[in-house]
């Protein structure tokens, strides 16, 4: 009886113990379950129904998926997406990895150099819109065309041009990206011990050689990281084209996410629109996989 | 991993023993050197003005009162600059709300996330309760998921509880943080638990040890947190451009976007945007090593 009574006792005591630990943590849990978790079973059930929001959701099955497969725009964005990725992450992988050797080279000035290539990481894409809305100006009004006409190429229309459309918004984004791959390829480069690239160095590898046998090699982990979430990001490509664009010319730069904004927010197709992100879903974790076995080395070491 | 990188350094190591190369003359490691570094400079130098002049010209232009139309070249220097193009941005535009709006939001929210993931990370380090891992896991796993995938129920949802165009839409989302309280039990997983002891045998409670020891110890943790949750709120495009709809409501960097074709002149347009850059520019000068330490580190956040 004493021992019933003691245990009894001591169960509240307990429960009231592990209670505060469970306030600490409330809030996080009650939001990534109301922000996190049920928006994700959401748009897998809203995207088998017809939805605008105002109604209750028609049930449609697999009608979404087959219509996105008939949808000509919806395989324009997809291949304008796959198109940006291409022309997205392995220049800026690249531009940024060439900053990241080289600033080594500039002695005190090197927090300088990695200042200003990272300005553009934290300002706002409506201030990078603005900017490279007029530096793209077309005829002769625009800087960019005054530079070109300097060394005597003619005025180009860049955003309002059909083929040139997807490639100007790309420069923007590398441009305003490279300097986040920037730091963390200079990080990744920390870790290679300066021992191995003075023990090449000494036996006569020249810079070149000692970039692709050594460095590279050693930096695959970042390497993996760095194109995992280029691309990933890139899936995502969404304010810049929204900004400079509006998706234009004739859907030439209309991304994935464009399309599913056109037609969640301004269409009210949500059943729709949700189809669309479960497809983009699928593709971003297919295309991780792909690069995850092509590179490997994935790092337990960035998560620490 | 490190076993991996000390393989490969010490076969690469061996190799290069095994094929040692003729002598090779020091002068022309040398004069190799030095050109290899002047064009290097070059090179860093030329992106610099890349990345720099673009933004020198905006706020150029910003100077410069009264300039309906661009047409290039002109000067980066203006030849009469003045503050002409400010006024008549705060005067024209609904400016002065976007700014005091983006600081209550960036503020709160990250005051907000500070408080939650500090006071999370420290349960998840130190805490004794059942499900313990299981939970942290399960948000760690939320890192992952892509914006897109959650936005249309998100929406769905605020539009249900009727916040749309109110900044309930835009804090109480955002009010914790999975990556701050990922960071935070991270560090407090380095305190040492003496601490944690001693604090207990002086009668402090779980909420004492956070609150006397823990939090005091994580303020580069929290700067770094503190810095990384200003710029995303301040920055922020896509939610405030769903859930805000009254131009007075907006947030600066979604009222900018609607000068982008404002019919006032280029130099008001560039006014706008100096006065949306120069906070972040700021924040970002001043901290830039907790800056640069977040970004680094939020890579998870894919």
């Amino acid at each position: 009886m004493a021992t019933m009574q003691g245990s009894v006792r001591r169960k509240p005591a307990r429960w009231r113990r592990y209670l505060i630990w469970y306030l600490f943590i409330a809030p996080n849990i009650i939001l990534f379950l109301i922000f996190g978790l049920l928006p994700i079973i959401a748009t897998v059930l809203i995207s088998f129904t017809r939805w605008n929001i105002l109604g209750s959701p028609t049930w449609l099955g697999l009608d979404n998926f087959q219509r996105l497969s008939h949808d000509n725009e919806f395989w324009t964005s997809l291949r304008v997406t796959g198109v940006y990725a291409i022309l997205f992450v392995l220049p800026s992988a690249a531009v940024a990895l060439g900053q990241a050797m080289l600033i080594s080279l500039a002695g005190r000035w090197q927090a300088f150099f990695r200042t200003v290539y990272f300005i553009p990481v934290v300002t706002s894409i409506t201030v990078i819109a603005m900017i490279w809305g007029w530096l793209f100006l077309p005829d002769d009004t625009g800087p960019l065309n005054y530079l070109l006409g300097a060394i005597g190429i003619p005025p180009q229309s860049w955003l309002q041009s059909l083929n040139q459309a997807l490639p100007s918004v790309t420069l923007v984004a590398v441009w305003s990206a490279v300097g986040y791959y920037m730091v963390l390829w200079i990080s990744g480069l920390q870790g290679i011990p300066q021992e191995l690239l003075d023990a090449a160095m000494v036996d006569g590898a020249n810079v070149w050689t000692r970039f692709w046998r050594v460095t590279l090699p050693l930096l695959r982990p970042t390497t993996m990281f760095i194109v995992v979430i280029g691309t990933i990001n890139a899936f995502q490509a969404f304010t810049l084209f929204y900004l400079l664009t509006g998706g234009g010319p004739l859907y030439n730069t209309t991304t994935i996410v464009l399309f599913i904004y056109k037609h969640a927010f301004r269409l009210q197709e949500m059943g729709y629109a949700s189809a669309a992100s479960m497809v983009l879903v699928v593709i971003t974790l297919i295309a991780t996989l792909i690069q995850r076995s092509a590179i490997g080395g994935w790092s337990d070491e960035l998560y620490s | 991993m490190n076993s991996t990188r000390e393989r490969t350094a010490d076969n690469l190591l061996q190799s290069q023993v095994r094929n040692l190369p003729e002598h090779r003359k020091s002068y022309s490691i040398v004069w190799g050197y030095l050109l290899l570094k002047g064009l290097g400079l070059l090179v860093l130098i030329i992106f610099a003005a890349m990345f720099i002049v673009p933004f020198l010209y905006m706020i150029s232009i910003a100077l410069r009162p009264h300039m309906e139309i661009l047409t290039f070249p002109i000067s980066l220097i203006p030849e009469e600059p003045g503050l002409g193009a400010f006024k008549s941005l705060f005067a024209g535009t609904a400016m002065t709300n976007w700014i005091i709006n983006s600081f209550f939001v960036t503020i709160t929210v990250a005051l907000l996330q500070l408080f939650t993931s500090s006071l999370a990370g420290y349960a998840f380090a130190r805490g004794d309760f059942p499900g313990k891992d299981a939970l942290f896991w399960m948000l760690m796993s939320a890192l992952m998921i892509p914006f897109t995938v959650t936005m249309i129920p998100s929406y769905i949802l605020i539009a249900r509880l009727h916040w749309i165009d109110t900044f309930y839409a835009l804090i109480i989302p955002s009010a914790t943080s999975i990556f701050g309280t990922f960071l935070c039990r991270q560090f407090c997983l380095t305190i040492p638990r003496a601490y944690d002891d001693a604090a207990i045998v002086d009668g402090c409670s779980a909420w004492g040890v956070y609150y006397r020891i823990h939090l005091r110890l994580m303020t580069p943790v929290l700067a770094t947190l503190g810095v990384l949750s200003f710029l995303g709120t301040w920055n922020d495009f896509v939610w405030p451009l769903l859930v805000l709809q009254s131009n007075t409501m907006k947030t600066i960097s979604v009222g900018l976007a609607t000068m982008l074709t404002y019919q006032g002149g280029a130099s008001i347009r560039m006014a706008g945007a100096t006065v949306t850059f120069l906070p972040t520019l700021l924040v970002f000068i001043i901290l830039q090593r907790y800056v640069i330490r977040g970004f680094v580190l939020s890579g998870v956040k894919g």
